[in-house]
């Protein structure tokens, strides 16, 4: 399964690294990607539970997921 | 547990310093503070741990600057210290001491003065000097004071600023000073010996390139101070004094605020007691109104 997220507040590499690095913490995401011009997060997961973790992991630092 | 303090590559933003942050969790090691405008951050380790900090830094793109970045100052930045000084706010409490310190002895001072006046010691055509000297004498011992409480770690390019700036003030001030009272030759002697004396003595703590600017600061703005003294003699030199030496004064201050850039609130190991400063001062102050009094005067002289 895939999905993207639309994700407001990415300004930088950084913020693709950081948001990365916090997906990758949580079970079940097979690829991530993240993209700070198109304000993009997509991954590649299994359980349909996912998403919602990464929702919450994204908004947790900070960021705004607005789809 | 030792404070470990090094400069990274690379961090531009708050996300930074959050991945700065995350890798120092992930590496075990405690990260105390994280400051991405200067790339600096602080941990708290033991030595061993550190090439994993790093390791774990350099995978998330932030390699390690072998020096430290250079601090920008910019005007604002100078009159927030002048605040923060005044106020005494954290991160500027020593140099706050010292301003409390120069405005107490500055009151001692003008008190003696006042003293010496009334008992006829000094004649009241000194009255403009002697305030003058007092105010000299204060500030120089505020700079130097400040100086010397890094005298472990001051930089060659800071100790050569500071001895020259500290030379070339204190030479000009007591050259401007004693050329006006005594003439060019008294006043260029006197002006050359503070000049040199202070531009050594704060110079010297980087090394020779230091003391040597000091050396030269001294030496050339003595005589210059006197000349300058001595050919406004028919043109307002009593504003000029006052003017130049609130210039002098605003450039100390400069320099104090660039000791407080360029080294921060943590290295400042030799902090002078209120006695101490109070003498530094008073060497200055005497040796200028004793020369101002007792030495010989010139033909062309403010009298």
């Amino acid at each position: 399964m895939e999905k993207t997220f639309t994700i407001k507040g990415m300004h930088c590499t950084s913020c693709e690294v950081l948001l990365l690095d916090v997906i990758s913490e949580i079970t079940g995401v097979e690829k991530a990607s993240a993209h700070y011009k198109q304000g993009t997060v997509s991954i590649q997961y299994t359980d349909a539970s996912i998403p919602d973790a990464v929702k919450k992991a994204i908004e947790k630092e900070g960021y705004e997921v607005l789809s | 547990m030792n404070q470990v303090t090094f400069y990274l590559n690379g961090m531009t933003c708050e996300s930074c310093e959050k991945l700065v942050r995350r890798a120092g969790e992930k590496s075990g090691v405690p990260i105390l503070s994280v400051d991405s405008k200067n790339g600096c951050i602080v941990v708290d380790c033991v030595q061993e741990k550190i090439p994993v900090l790093k390791q774990a830094l350099l995978e998330k793109g932030f390699s390690e600057k072998g020096t430290p970045p250079v601090l920008r100052g910019g005007l604002n930045g100078f009159l927030g210290f002048v605040r923060d000084v005044v106020a005494s706010k954290k991160g500027a409490e020593y140099e706050s001491k010292l301003f409390n310190y120069a405005l107490g002895s500055g009151i001692l001072f003008c008190m003696l003065a006042g003293v010496l006046f009334y008992l006829g010691v000094i004649p009241l055509l000194y009255v403009p000097f002697v305030f003058l000297a007092v105010s000299a004498s204060v500030a120089l011992a505020y700079s130097y004071a400040h100086a010397i409480s890094y005298r472990e770690n001051m930089s060659c390019m800071n100790g050569m600023m500071t001895g020259m700036t500290l030379g070339m003030i204190g030479g000009f001030l007591s050259g401007l000073l004693i050329g006006a009272t005594n003439g060019m030759f008294i006043g260029s002697v006197a002006g050359i010996a503070v000049g040199i004396i202070l531009g050594l003595g704060s110079g010297r703590l980087c090394g020779v390139m230091g003391a040597m600017e000091g050396l030269m600061g001294g030496f050339m703005s003595g005589m210059m101070g006197a000349m300058t003294s001595v050919m406004l003699l028919n043109d307002n030199l009593m504003a000029f004094l006052y003017f130049s030496f609130g210039i002098s004064f605003c450039v100390l201050a400069f320099l104090s605020y660039m000791f407080y850039r360029e080294s921060g609130d943590t290295q400042r190991a030799h902090q002078m007691a209120f006695g101490q400063f109070l003498f530094l001062g008073l060497y200055i102050l005497a040796f200028l109104v004793a020369v101002m009094l007792y030495a010989p005067k010139g033909p062309l002289t403010v009298f």
